[in-house]
This record gives structure tokens, sequence and C-alpha cells, in this order.
């Protein structure tokens, strides 16, 4: 019996780096595990690891978009994975679209035919969909000249560095050389409009180029990490491309809602990542059961360095 | 010769123009807008001269080319083969066409057929009386 568990301490006014040290003293259930992704995070930043990030699920809708962006701006992340709805969501907000906050409640027969989709308590106006198409259609033209065969981490590069919002974490990506696969793209609205604009255009948005530019990524990595926001294509994505190195990642953080008893990826935990080799048998792991939107903040914000 | 219209204002047994080829509409569908977007039309067509059928999906406001569809009658004078030569009833032109597949057995000589022409190809549509 080394360590007790030490009672959280609050106070008025307190950081939250104060308050994980807290939670880290405590040292159990979530807050002990997320004191712990910290702890981890912190070290990855110390090893100048490449930070691999797996982003799945309604990250942005649900309020994160910024922090991925200052995540990328203040070197946090050095490779993104992400849905093709994160990254539609990013645009919709880049051309001026707008998520709001609404009612899960709510009736969504009456939603739909107020023209309104809903994220939980999200709603998305049906414009927003729209405001998308009108500016994407022009910005592909202008991206990919006739005959293009680019992966979706060179297409995304070339969409975020046309962007001018500030905001938008595909801007910030391509600003900082931080690579954003998307190998789900066609399983996204970003996928229906590029597939809409390919109908009469010669290019190719090729899914298989992606898995050489990470490949290169990850065998070039130095004591790779991943966190992983959700499970999913960007979980999957990131493991497998260790697998073709002789090496495995030595730093993994999971943010999961999901259990591992339905055999399905979201929910597996890191140990059985270790059968497959992705993760090192000797390396720093830890899942923290709970929301993105609550946890995720509070470990960028612990390890964002003081200005 | 072809024209430039809105998706919007084509429908099923209209003409339009995929891949430079002139294609007849067999479907025409609209979607509503929604998460994809503004309202959609999805297009199926086969091709006048090559039969090949081909699907496109269009916002409904999108500018599609159209062909014009020039129709003129014609004698048979003579079959060779799969082939028909023909006169123009208005402008005596001779010319030959192939026999359309669903047509053979139908176009003799001395019948009088009607071709369509469209970006400058001629086709039998059908033998008439």
């Amino acid at each position: 019996m080394a360590r007790w568990v030490k009672h959280i301490q609050l106070r008025a006014g307190m950081r939250i780096d104060d308050l994980v040290q807290e939670m880290e003293k405590c040292g159990v259930f979530s807050a002990g595990r997320v004191a712990k992704a910290v702890e981890i995070y912190r070290e990855m930043l110390r090893q100048k690891s490449t930070i691999f990030m797996g982003v799945g699920g309604a990250v942005v809708p649900g309020g994160l978009r910024q922090a991925l962006t200052d995540a990328i701006r203040k070197d946090l992340v050095n490779v993104l994975v992400v849905t093709g709805a994160n990254a539609t969501h990013d645009l919709i907000e880049a051309f001026g679209g707008h998520h709001a906050q609404g009612d899960e409640q709510a009736d969504d027969v009456e939603l739909r035919n107020r023209r309104i989709s809903r994220i939980y308590d999200v709603y998305v106006p049906q414009e927003a969909f729209e405001i998308f198409e009108d500016n994407i259609q022009p910005l592909l033209a202008k991206v990919l000249e006739k005959g293009s065969r680019i992966s979706s981490a060179e297409l995304l590069r070339r969409i975020g560095l046309e962007l001018t919002d500030r905001n938008s974490f595909l801007k910030a990506a391509a600003e900082k050389k931080v690579p954003v696969f998307c190998p789900a793209i066609a399983d996204s609205i970003l996928g229906l409009q590029i597939w809409l604009y390919s109908q009469d255009h010669d290019i190719v948005i090729d899914t298989l180029k992606d898995i050489k530019e990470i490949l290169e990524l990850a065998s070039g990595a130095k004591k790779p990490g991943a966190v992983l926001l959700g499970g999913g294509v960007p979980k999957n994505f990131i493991f497998q491309s260790m697998l073709l190195t002789p090496r495995s990642f030595d730093y993994a953080i999971q943010i999961t809602m999901d259990r591992p008893e339905p055999g399905g990826l979201s929910g597996a935990t890191l140990e059985e990542a270790k059968s497959w080799g992705k993760v090192a048998k000797d390396a720093k792991t830890v899942t923290v059961v709970g929301d993105t939107t609550v946890i995720l903040p509070i470990i960028l914000a612990a390890v964002m360095k003081r200005s | 010769m072809k024209e430039v219209t809105e998706v919007g204002k084509l429908k099923e047994g209209r003409f339009i123009i995929i891949d430079d080829e002139p294609c007849r509409i067999v479907g025409f569908s609209t979607s509503a807008p929604g998460k994809h977007g503004h309202a959609k039309a999805k297009i199926d067509a086969v091709g006048l001269f090559d039969n090949q059928k081909r699907t496109i999906v269009k916002p409904t406001s999108a500018k599609v080319e159209v062909p014009i569809i020039e129709r003129g009658s014609a004698q048979v004078l003579a079959i060779v083969s799969n082939n028909a030569q023909l006169m123009d009833l208005n402008t005596y032109e001779t010319f030959e066409l192939p026999i359309p597949i669903n047509l053979r057995g139908d176009v003799k000589e001395g019948v009088e057929v009607e071709y369509l022409q469209a970006l400058g190809r001629r086709k039998i549509d059908r033998v008439k009386g």
C-alpha cells in the first residue's frame, strides 16, 4: 500500500494544471486516468515524440474546433487523421456557416420541416450545407488541376492553404505542415461534393496514396505517440501505419465511451493493440473513459506551455 | 448543334449531352435540399448512338448542354447488309445509315423512315406509316 488516495482539494480560481495535479494525487478512477493522460502527453512533448492524433466522432460540431487548431499551432500534434465529417464541419464554419445550440428533446420531424439537422443537442441548419456546396465547388476547381491523382492529405493541405479563417484546423495544419489524413473521405459530405465535381472533371482522390504517405511518417517518427479521440477509421489508420515498420507506438492515450466486449475497435483496449504489434509491449498507455468534449480540453489545457 | 439549359428544366424523354454523347433521358428524379446541399437531380440517360447507359447527379440549378435534335424523313432506296441507303424527302440528299437492331426486318426497300440528327450524327429512329 504505497500510495493512499488523496482527496481532491478545490480552491477558488484554481488553474487547470493545479486541478490535474489534484487528480494525480487522488490517482484513481477517471480523475486518475485524466492525470495519467496529462503525464504521458507531457512526456511525449519532452521526448519530442511524433504525435499522431485520431479525430473520430462529432469533435468539431461539439465545440472542439478551436482546441484542435490551438493544439496544431502550439505543436501538440504532428500528424492528424480525421473523419470526413470533421473536415466537412471545419469547412462549414470556415465558409461562414454555423452550428447552433439546440435541444436534444426536440421533435425531429418538426426539425426536418424547419430544415434543421440534429447532432444530439447541436443543430445544423440546412443552409450550412448549401453554403458548403457553394464554396467547396469553386475551391475544388481552384486546387485540383485536370488529371489530378492526389491523396486525401494533399487535397486537405491544398484546401487548408486557401482558407482565410484562422480558426480552421485545416488552415492551421496546412500552415504548420501538419498532414491531415482523411482515409474515409468518401464517407462524408465533403466526399460527396468531391464526387459531384469528379463527374465532369478528370480527378481522383487516391486514398491508397495516403497509406504510402503515412507510412513514410510512421517510418520516420521519433518515439511515436498516438492520441485517439474516439475510435473508428482514424484510430485504425494511425495504428496500421506502424505495422509496416519495425516499430510500434511508444505512447498511446485513448478517450472513448465505447466498451471492448462487442469487439469493435472504438472500444478496444490499448492492451489489445499490443497483441497486434501496434503498441509497444512496454509502451506508456492510458484509456480515459469519458466524453471527449470534457476530457480533451482538460488534457490540452494542462499540457499547453504557459506563455 | 447544342444549347445550354438548367438541369431542373429537364425531364424524362428529353435529351442531354453526357461525355460528349447525345443521350435520351430515361429516368429523372430530384432530391430535396438537405445534407448534401442544394436540390439535386439524378439523371439516367442512354446514348442515342452507342446505347450506353449513363447516370449523373447535378444540382438542379446547374447548367448542362442539350443536343438540338433535328428530324427528317427519308425513303429507303436499297438495303446493303445491315445498312440502308436513304434519300431525304425534302432535300433529296442521299446517305447511308446502319439499321438499328430493333428495326431490322422493318426497314425495307421503298418504306419511309424518320431519322434524327444530333451533334452532326444521324440515326434511323422509326419506320413511318
